[in-house]
């Protein structure tokens, strides 16, 4: 997981604290918060200010720190290939809950999943820890995450 | 002799008379009497001024010296007189007269009496190339994406210094450049590279107006894996809110909050 995709986690996770609480916390300005979140390349935290955050938001500091060096390209791209493809994405979310269904819409927070009943599914970026790939399928350009 | 000190107030502003006049919405004519004492200042025109050149009525209505009051401008230096006795310059020869240019020059009559100048037909002599800059140090950006490139290579940063030879704060901006290309183009042969697949814009946004106008219920998994279901009232690129179906009571959930949400009836994408 990204870091732009771990903070908001975190945040909900958090009882949905907002980006002025979680400055008060860390001494983090606010802006700085909102970039590292919205800005979906390399975010400028500083390892300082990484593990202040770690601390706000008592997680161990690698995880951040492994958050940061990711790049949203890799699920972006995964979603992309499975939908060109016309295969299904299978998704793990945070709190080990497993979705799957073909990708009926994508974009920079959400992916819609239809269903096989034709219902869709959403799920939002922050909470898609990892992805696969099901066994005997042809993988171009796939990633298997952790 | 002025009864007002119009002009000289002006002059010590350092204003002119159409500059005056362009502040005031007075005209250059009526100014122009005004400062020569032809008429007297008309009480509105009087307010303006007094407005525009921050002085009271009164200063204004105040009679001129007679001449202006501003200070003479300071005595130009004299030339300090040569220790020497120079000689006399000749005299230059008088000029040629210009030769007719060869190229018959073209007139392109605009408003009968103005006539465009003729463009000169000389070549400029070439300048000598100017010596390149040196190029400066390499920017906080380019340190930055290095660095990036590097860790998604797996290399560190003693090992990063090793290759290039210096620290990285110490790079200039050219070889900064050619290390992220040649870091780019490493990953690329390696296969680490993944090439940038646009997100595109909000779809989410789109699909939620949808479910809204269809009245489509769906049901929505908080992280705290609380559940809600009911039809879509209202949506914010933040929150979503639903009327709840159980007990009809508008519930407004934070995006942040939700882990995943599903219709509860099908949809169908061409309407």
């Amino acid at each position: 997981m990204t870091l732009s995709d771990l903070l908001p986690y975190l945040r909900a996770r958090k009882g949905g604290v907002f980006y002025s609480e979680v400055s008060e916390g860390t001494g983090i300005p606010p802006l700085r918060l909102v970039r590292a979140e919205r800005t979906f390349t390399v975010p400028n935290l500083t390892a300082e200010e990484l593990d202040r955050l770690a601390a706000y938001f008592d997680v161990p500091v690698d995880q951040l720190r492994q958050a940061a060096t990711e790049s949203r390209s890799i699920l972006t791209t995964y979603l992309a290939t499975r939908e060109k493809d016309g295969r299904p994405a299978h998704l793990n979310l945070v709190g080990g809950v497993h979705v799957s269904g073909m990708v009926a819409w994508r974009d920079r927070h959400a992916v819609g999943l239809r269903q096989p009943d034709d219902t869709c599914l959403v799920v939002y970026r922050s909470n898609v820890e990892g992805w696969q790939r099901v066994e005997g399928e042809a993988a171009a350009g796939d990633q298997q995450q952790e | 002799m002025p009864n007002n000190s119009l002009r000289p107030i002006r002059e010590r502003k350092g204003m002119t008379v159409a500059q005056l006049a362009g502040k005031t919405s007075i005209s250059i004519r009526t100014l122009q009497a005004y400062e020569a004492g032809e008429r007297g200042i008309a009480p509105d025109d009087l307010r303006k001024l007094s407005r525009v050149l921050y002085v009271s009525t009164a200063d204004l209505l105040q009679p001129s010296e007679g001449q202006s009051p501003s200070p003479p401008p300071p005595p130009s230096p004299r030339p300090i007189a040569p220790a020497v006795e120079l000689t006399p310059q000749p005299t230059p020869p008088p000029r040629p007269p210009i030769a007719p240019s060869p190229e018959p020059v073209r007139r392109t009559q605009v408003d009968g009496n103005r006539t465009p100048r003729p463009t000169p037909t000389a070549p400029r002599p070439a300048r000598e190339p100017r010596a390149p800059k040196p190029p400066g140090p390499a920017t906080a950006g380019q340190i930055e994406q290095i660095r990036h490139l590097a860790r998604r290579m797996g290399i560190d940063e003693p090992s990063l210094v090793e290759r290039f030879g210096a620290p990285l704060e110490s790079l200039d901006h050219t070889a900064a450049r050619a290390a992220i290309t040649s870091l780019r183009t490493e990953m690329e042969e390696s296969g680490t590279w993944q090439p940038r697949v646009a997100e595109g814009p909000d779809q989410e946004g789109e699909y939620l107006r949808k479910l809204r106008e269809h009245g489509i219920p769906i049901e929505i998994l908080l992280i705290n894996g609380e559940r809600f279901a009911g039809r879509i009232s209202d949506f914010t690129p933040y929150v979503i809110q639903i009327r709840d179906r159980t007990n009809g009571e508008e519930v407004t959930v934070r995006k942040l909050a939700i882990a995943y949400y599903h219709t509860l009836e099908p949809v169908n994408d061409a309407e």
